[in-house]
């Protein structure tokens, strides 16, 4: 009898610890610098590694190690995760997933799944993924129709999948997974179908859902506390979604979560962002409109909202707030602060203290950014230039060189932060618009948008001279300040990554990978891959040797007739009908670029 | 080396007057290549009129021109709200036909008109 109680009682340690292991794995994992576990290399999103056998003095040597060509047209997001000698990469729809052997880049497996392909019209932007999470054996994937699911990381079978959201409700997925101990978190795209945005917990041993938080709607549905969840230092209080609101608009009012997600394993919580309320059209929908537009600080484990940071109330632009939030102990304004750094598309360069919420530094980190003067210190609120607003200028009025466009200054592509230079390097976009709200019906499993745009270079609007759609900037997120900027053509829709060899590295959509000095920006190295790039440069090691993989492929490949939806079917949103030209040409895809130095370099 | 050091110099002394061909090896390989595929596969009959076609091309652009062309085609036709920025920038369509254009010119020239897949 004694016996079995202390068996029983091991069998039971055995269990607990194995659900405090999936976070204590992946964290060692992303602490030995020879692995990218995660999507940003490390919990705190900061996309940034202490391999230093590639650096400025070496740079200009690199050179293609291997390549992997996936096979899947349209365009590639994300990164590989790389750990021990196995390397895992995912495509866009139909989100295949590949295990790859480091030793002779062989393939270990593949995983395609079967999904409906009345998925594609419902997705707004193009059928990307971000990419794979792993904990406990176990590669978690979520796909486009919403299906999450977790394969066995050495074999690629099945182990579990759980519906996430309905696609004849515009419900689709294209963000990254992230675990923290027993628990996968995902969200939700299709704020352009006018779907309700949540985050999710599934328990990563068998995918039962552990709870659901809303954006919005009633406190019950949004896991918050009205006493003790805060918006800029105080209690939210009761109903702070439902008052912000025409009637029950909430119901359908976007607020979607397709982000990144960070975590802080000392204050046990994650951070994301909430996506833009629906419709487009911002007259329909009086009110803040909360908490959509928000950078969200919740408990790891219950779900349970610490804090909330609204950063567009009553969207009249499509500033989705869903950008990363990289976590990083800086000196802001001469004091070290537990801070949180986002880039957010409504061109604000955000400092919070990740701890209490408290709103430190908001800068603009495109100049060309002009729809707001400044954000108020004190309540938190971007002051609204009245000529740039879309609400204000009114239905079926086009107003005219907002900055920046829907798109945003920065889209989902993450930055990296250096520790080493204290700066962050954030890829941008230098493009603004007129927008022309009108009135639409909601329709579920229709687009819900409701304004024309048109967009053009910044340098229209501020008379400069320029026409780049682009800029690589480095930020100093204590002051608020560009630290130095790289001019580029095409809008920087590559993830960065910044090492301890004082290099850091993006793709453009060209298709160069480029490799800058981190103090000055100066070019070290360029390089031009098979297709534009819009995926994230991951670094890893491997036999002695630091290597650098990045995704190029945003369809389109060299000496092959395209300009087809020229005059065509591409236009306006829904990612239909693209593409076409290249349908026959199914041996082309994404393609995986690995660099290394040569030997004796 | 000494062979690479003249050529540079002689390449760099010809007039802009039909450009230099500053193509990069890597962007006419690949060209061909795409070329080739796009003609219904590699063989000479597909590899004469693609090398043809890219220098024809070359003759009338820079590469940077020819490259922010391209990218800029591939750009427009991406799906949604991102391709946006690109179909509506201004010059961005005539800057896609007009290599559009280069390239039919150079298809004709070249006899590499008739597809054979694509």
């Amino acid at each position: 009898m004694r016996k079995s109680a202390l068996t029983l009682a091991v069998f039971a340690g055995t269990i607990a610890s194995g659900f405090a292991n999936a976070n204590q794995e992946v964290m060692k994992l992303t602490q030995d610098s020879a692995n990218w576990a995660i999507w940003g290399g490390n919990y705190a999103g900061q996309r940034y590694s202490e391999l230093n056998q590639i650096n400025t003095g070496n740079a200009k040597k690199l050179q293609v190690a291997w390549t992997f060509s996936t096979g899947v047209l349209r365009g590639h997001e994300g990164g590989p995760l790389v750990f021990g000698d196995t390397l895992y990469i995912h495509t866009p729809f139909p989100n295949k997933v590949f295990s790859i052997n480091l030793a002779d880049q062989t393939i270990n497996w593949k995983y395609e799944p079967k999904q409906n392909p009345d998925t594609i019209p419902v997705m707004c932007c193009d059928t990307v993924n971000r990419g794979l999470a792993y904990a406990d054996g176990k590669i978690f994937l979520q796909q486009a129709d919403t299906t999450l699911v977790a394969l066995d990381s050495k074999t690629g079978k099945l182990i579990w999948s759980v519906k996430n959201g309905d696609p004849k409700k515009g419900e689709t997925n294209t963000n990254a997974p992230i675990v923290v101990k027993d628990k996968v978190y995902t969200g939700i795209s299709g704020g352009e179908f006018g779907v309700r945005g949540f985050v999710a917990a599934y328990n990563i041993k068998d995918g039962s859902l552990a709870w659901k938080c809303y954006s919005m709607g009633p406190d019950s549905d949004m896991c918050v506390d009205p006493n003790q969840t805060t918006a800029m230092g105080k209690p939210i209080g009761k109903d702070s979604s439902l008052k912000t609101w025409k009637g029950d608009q909430w119901k359908i009012g976007g607020g979607t979560t397709w982000g990144w997600f960070s975590y802080d394993a000392d204050l046990n919580l994650i951070y994301y962002g909430s996506g833009n309320p629906s419709t487009w059209n911002p007259v329909v929908r009086p009110g803040d409109n909360k908490w959509s537009m928000t950078i969200m600080a919740r408990d790891a484990d219950s779900g349970m909202a610490k804090w909330f940071y609204q950063m567009t109330p009553h969207d009249e632009w499509d500033y989705d707030g869903i950008n990363e939030m990289i976590l990083a102990d800086i000196d802001v304004k001469g004091q070290k602060r537990q801070a949180l750094v986002h880039f957010d598309r409504n061109g604000f360069g955000y400092t919070m203290d990740r701890v209490t919420g408290e709103l430190l530094v908001a800068e603009k980190f495109d100049p060309a950014v002009n729809w707001a003067t400044h954000v108020d210190m004190t309540t938190g609120r971007p002051q609204v230039v009245a000529k740039y607003s879309t609400g204000q200028g009114g239905e079926d009025v086009n107003t005219k060189n907002i900055c920046p466009a829907a798109l945003g200054s920065k889209d989902q592509q993450p930055a990296a932060f250096s520790p080493r230079t204290g700066l962050f390097y954030v890829p941008t976009n230098h493009v603004c618009m007129d927008y022309e709200p009108f009135r639409v019906e909601y329709v579920a499993g229709q687009p819900y948008v409701g304004a024309t745009l048109s967009m053009f270079p910044a340098g229209k609007v501020t008379g400069d001279g320029t026409n780049n759609l682009g800029n690589f900037i480095a930020w100093d997120a204590s002051s608020g300040k560009i630290k130095w900027s790289i001019s580029e053509p095409f809008s920087a829709w590559s993830g960065a990554l910044a090492t301890a060899g004082d290099i850091v590295a993006y793709g453009t959509l060209e298709g160069y990978l480029k490799v800058v000095d981190a103090k000055s920006g100066k070019e070290l190295y360029k390089f031009k891959t098979a297709s534009g790039i819009i995926g994230n440069v991951n670094t890893w090691e491997y036999n002695g040797k630091q290597y650098i993989g990045v995704l190029s492929g945003v369809g389109g490949w060299a000496g092959i007739g395209m300009a087809a939806g020229l005059e065509g079917d591409t236009e306006g949103l829904g990612a239909v009908g693209a593409y076409k030209a290249l349908a026959k040409h199914t041996q082309l895809g994404g393609v995986l670029t690995v660099f290394v130095l040569p030997d004796g370099a | 080396m000494r062979l690479r050091v003249l050529l540079v110099v002689v390449l760099s002394v010809i007039p802009r007057l039909g450009l230099a061909n500053d193509f990069p090896t890597q962007a006419r390989v690949e060209f061909v290549l795409g070329c080739m595929e796009d003609h219904g596969g590699q063989s000479y009959d597909t590899l004469y009129p693609c090398v043809c076609v890219i220098d024809k091309i070359a003759e009338r652009m820079t590469y940077k021109e020819y490259e922010h062309a391209d990218t800029m085609s591939v750009m427009i036709t991406t799906p949604g709200e991102r391709g946006g920025a690109f179909r509506d920038a201004p010059g961005a369509r005539k800057e896609v036909r007009n290599l559009r254009r280069i390239r039919e010119e150079a298809e004709r020239v070249c006899s590499a008109g008739q597809k054979k897949s694509g």
